[in-house]
């Protein structure tokens, strides 16, 4: 995959064509969830459309923008960029450590003068995009161990300990899971698999002991909520029971009373699937939940058909970015996992997360154009 | 080429098909989850939402009202207003408290309390501004409510007594205590009053009504969003009285500032048209939050205000027991009532010299001169004579040591003294000498106003053994009575005392000759009585006995007096004991005959 960057250039503007050839089926999906997003911060603000529906449809414009843009764009090019998109992402994280913006007892946010933004976010996409690269330009990555491990470990581990230190374990997590199985499809041996269970088995305790007092009582809640039932298993508690008075069909749109009664915190960001499933019954949530993994598994079926390896790897990675995404908040909502803090992408209110996802989903259709372009397995 | 990248796309998929296949079976957890709260347990949560959200509040229904005989409110509930403001994140407070200082006009005081409270408030929890607001006020907030938001104006029912006067019959109301709480959801409820004294006790759950319901949505925080459901409570039963407003105030004018006890009876039915303790207390009183001040100032009254003498005081009956002791003589055919006895002005009993009030004698006396006269010599002897085993029966029967509507008026018994009464209480036998005391109504003998009442009803009747009731309905029901039964003492001997008692009152020698009724139609009937409070001693005898006005207050006598009208045919009967008062015919007769003369006017 060597390309020049007059071919860039040129792929840029002669490709404008390249619209019609959009995989036009996931625009379609981003547009039902985030329109599902409008309706359902429309309804969390009591029937407003201030102070998120409004800037929610905004958002949802300027990055759809944002993912049309990266699509039409050479994949070629989105290659050249990894590295630097790493560094950049390393960069600003480590900007955090120091400069960072505190709310709510973790910094996750850095002030560029024009907006705020969230470094881990980036991070997801750009440690992707550098496992892709690493991965498809290594050659046999069973012909040494340092190739195996050392490098893909750096790459992986150094972000995840920034983020760790924010603190943000729930970001950290998606990384690890993401990054993991990227190097997992890559190829290494079982044999090195096996090592590395057996290794993070022994660590966890150590690992416990570096957990943040809130982080390791959000894991005894999780683990019993009704262990105090006003305290911290609280939320959980009034969310199950949103959901669950739910039902089949749901109490109507603008007639939650969970959520409209304040028994739901942040009913506009990590729990906004509480009140769309208390609205809407299981035959909304299962709808999200169909639209969800028709998401991911587009992004599958792009990757199993890629016939490049970088993006093939890619958009694995991106797949399983946005799977992680929508499965650890809904399980967390439902008291399936512990609360980590997660938004629904495309749903919740917040503009990271948005970007982020509209980030992945403009590579993988980047990618899924070049593919279409070429014959075989151009590179290597 | 190594055997790795030759394969790799081989291992890709198939570990792609791998993970995928974990993503489709997490999804599936999710799903089953999602089957499990929405469609398993949907009801459970269902029920689980809606507790959380509906609450049911117990609305105070309003306290019955006391009314009188004809339907004039005793005790009535209020219409009090007051000015809250619930403070909310969207509302700016201090605009809205200077738009109502354009309205009420607050002191610089008031003005600074209201900030200070405001800054420590908390969002939905109210704030109050006003109490007592007066309808002007009311009316002018009413208009102006839609620029006043987060402002409201709370209406609550305040037990309100009409009159003073009632107080020891009605009773009062006050706040519940910690143990009524516990007995009743009710009575927890703020502003829930419960009755602490007389008829608001006695038939405190019969007034109190029954809890209304109000379904309610409430937020995470308990505020109410909305009202969903009210069902109105039932209101209390209004309970209507035997007595007689508009005569149980004039009693109580007309005994000014005496301390006394007044009970006046309808003697068809016993029914008690009123019954007056003065000096009263104001029963609004207890209804707030009394305080400390207020309240040692009621207690400690030497004058004993809270005390219902009419029912509850209880003074040697003096010689309204001249009645009992006669009509036990003629029963037992003892004397011959025309037959005179002299009196000298003493009576010789062993060494003992006991005196009449006159202190040169009556001269010769028949029973009922003796009687209309009171004459003491003609009753020590016939007490005497009677013995007391034949007096105390008779005392019975007309009423005495017997407590009436105890639960109501918590009437005392008094004390009717017998031998095994004495000899319980001292250790001692009985002796002659209080045998002729006890003749003239003195030494142990105590009988309170309602007793007195009852006697003299008695006899008036024509032996009916009536006994006084003070509920007449309640809820519009008729409360059922007794039939009065005839009491064992012979039409002969009863129309020889009554003949006694229309004398006192109108004939010239009559101890209450001045307190007479004119009018033919009304004559009154009755018996005055003094009773000592003192005893007076040999030395002061010798130096001439002092006259009432000349004591102290308190070692003054007790004046007596029990009468009824018209005496042809008898409706009412009264009995006044006024303390201290002096003499039973100079202080206690003619308020008496007032009373009767007005009860005549206006029943």
């Amino acid at each position: 995959m060597i390309v020049s960057n007059r071919e860039i250039f040129f792929g840029f503007f002669g490709k404008f064509i390249k619209l019609i050839s959009l995989n036009w089926f996931l625009l379609v999906l981003l547009f039902i969830l985030s329109s599902i997003g409008v309706l359902t911060l429309y309804s969390a603000s009591g029937g407003n459309m201030e102070p998120w529906a409004k800037n929610h449809i905004i958002r949802f414009l300027l990055s759809l923008s944002l993912a049309i843009f990266i699509g039409i764009i050479n994949i070629k090019f989105w290659f050249k960029l990894s590295y630097f998109a790493y560094f950049i992402g390393l960069l600003l994280l480590i900007l955090v450590e120091f400069i960072g913006l505190e709310f709510g007892g973790a910094k996750r946010w850095v002030d560029i003068k024009f907006f705020y933004i969230q470094p881990s976010e980036i991070m997801k996409i750009s440690v992707i995009l550098a496992l892709a690269r690493y991965f498809s330009e290594c050659g046999d990555i069973r012909s040494n161990w340092i190739k195996t491990i050392f490098f893909p470990a750096i790459l992986i581990i150094t972000p995840i300990l920034l983020v760790l230190s924010q603190p943000d374990l729930g970001t950290a997590l998606l990384l690890l899971f993401s990054s993991l199985s990227v190097i997992y499809v890559a190829g290494i041996s079982y044999w090195v698999i096996s090592c590395g269970v057996f290794i993070s088995v022994i660590s966890l305790p150590f690992a416990w002991s570096f957990l943040h007092d809130y982080q390791r009582e959000r894991i005894y809640t999780f683990l019993s909520p009704e262990r105090d039932p006003l305290g911290s298993g609280y939320h959980i508690i009034q969310s199950k029971i949103a959901i669950g008075s739910g039902s089949f069909w749901g109490k109507g749109w603008l007639q939650g009373s969970q959520s409209h009664l304040d028994f739901i915190p942040e009913i506009h960001t990590d729990f906004v699937f509480s009140i769309f499933s208390e609205e809407f019954g299981f035959f909304g949530s299962l709808l999200i939940l169909i639209l969800y993994s028709s998401l991911t598994f587009v992004g599958l079926f792009i990757s199993y058909n890629s016939k490049d390896y970088f993006t093939r790897l890619l958009t694995f990675g991106l797949s399983i970015t946005i799977f992680l995404y929508f499965f650890s908040n809904i399980a967390m909502v439902m008291g399936i996992i512990p609360v980590v803090g997660v938004p629904l992408p495309l749903i919740s209110y917040g503009g990271s997360a948005m970007i982020t996802i509209m980030t992945a989903i403009g590579l993988i259709m980047s990618s899924n154009i070049y593919n279409k372009s070429i014959k075989e397995q151009a590179i290597f | 080429m190594s055997n790795f990248l030759r394969d790799r796309k081989k291992i890709f998929n198939r570990r792609l098909f791998l993970l995928g296949g974990i993503q489709f079976s997490a999804s599936l957890i999710l799903l089953e989850r999602l089957y499990k709260l929405q469609i398993k347990e949907s009801d459970r949560f269902t029920k689980l939402a809606e507790n959380n959200h509906i609450s049911t509040r117990l609305l105070l229904p309003p306290r019955g009202r006391i009314l009188d005989r004809s339907s004039n409110l005793l005790a009535i509930n209020k219409e009090k207003y007051r000015l809250v403001l619930i403070p909310e994140a969207n509302i700016n407070t201090m605009e809205t408290i200077s738009k109502l200082n354009k309205l009420l006009d607050f002191t610089d005081q008031d003005l600074t309390n209201l900030k200070l409270q405001i800054s420590q408030s908390i969002d939905g929890f109210p704030i109050n501004i006003k109490k007592r607001l007066v309808w002007k006020e009311v009316a002018k907030i009413s208009e102006n409510i839609p620029e006043l938001p987060g402002v409201f104006i709370e209406m609550a029912l305040v037990r309100h007594y009409i009159s003073n006067t009632t107080s020891h019959v009605i009773g009062y109301v006050s706040k519940p205590s910690i143990l009524d709480k516990k007995n009743s959801k009710l009575l927890s409820l703020p502003g829930s009053r419960v009755g602490k004294s007389g008829v608001e006790l006695v038939l405190d759950k019969v007034i109190r009504g029954k809890a209304g319901r109000k379904k309610v949505e409430v937020n995470a925080h308990g505020r109410i969003v909305k009202v969903l459901r009210r069902l109105d409570g039932l209101p209390g039963s209004d309970v209507h009285l035997t007595i007689s407003k508009p005569i149980q105030e004039y009693v109580h004018s007309r005994l000014g500032n005496e301390r006394a006890g007044v009970v006046l009876l309808r003697i068809a039915d016993g029914e008690i048209l009123a019954s007056v303790s003065t000096p009263s207390f104001n029963p609004n009183a207890f209804n707030t939050e009394l305080s400390k001040k207020n309240w040692s100032k009621i207690k400690n009254n030497s004058f004993k205000p809270l005390f219902n003498r009419a029912s509850m005081g209880l003074y040697p009956p003096g010689s309204v027991f001249k009645l009992v002791v006669a009509l036990a003589a003629l029963e037992n055919n003892i004397i011959d009532p025309y037959k005179e006895h002299y009196c000298s002005g003493g009576f010789e009993y062993g060494n003992q010299i006991f005196h009449c009030w006159r202190k040169n004698g009556h001269g010769s006396v028949n029973c009922m001169e003796a009687i209309s006269e009171s004459c003491d010599v003609y009753f020590y002897d016939l007490a005497l004579k009677v013995g007391i085993d034949n007096i105390i029966p008779i005392a019975r029967e007309l009423g005495l040591g017997y407590s009436y509507e105890k639960e109501i008026l918590q009437s005392a018994e008094g004390l009717l003294p017998d031998r095994n009464w004495k000899r319980k209480t001292f250790n001692q036998a009985w002796s002659k000498s209080e045998t002729i005391v006890a003749g003239i109504g003195q030494g142990y003998i105590l009988s309170s106003p309602l007793q007195l009442a009852v006697l003299i009803s008695r006899i008036a009747s024509g032996g009916n053994m009536i006994n006084p009731n003070i509920i007449k309905l309640i809820d519009g029901k008729k409360q059922v009575k007794p039939v009065a039964k005839k009491m064992n003492i012979s039409q002969k001997s009863l129309s020889i005392i009554k003949e006694g008692l229309f004398k006192v009152v109108n004939s010239r020698r009559g101890t209450a000759y001045g307190s007479r009724i004119t009018n033919k139609n009304n004559i009154m009937a009755g018996k005055t009585g003094t009773s000592q409070v003192r005893r007076i001693t040999m030395s002061e005898r010798e130096k001439g006995i002092l006259k009432n006005e000349e004591l102290p207050l308190e070692k003054r006598d007790h004046a007596l007096f029990v009468g009824y009208a018209p005496y042809n045919n008898p409706k009412y009967a009264v009995s006044v004991v006024i303390e201290h008062g002096g003499s039973g015919s100079k202080s206690a007769a003619p308020v008496a005959r007032d009373i009767l003369k007005k009860a005549n006017d206006l029943l």
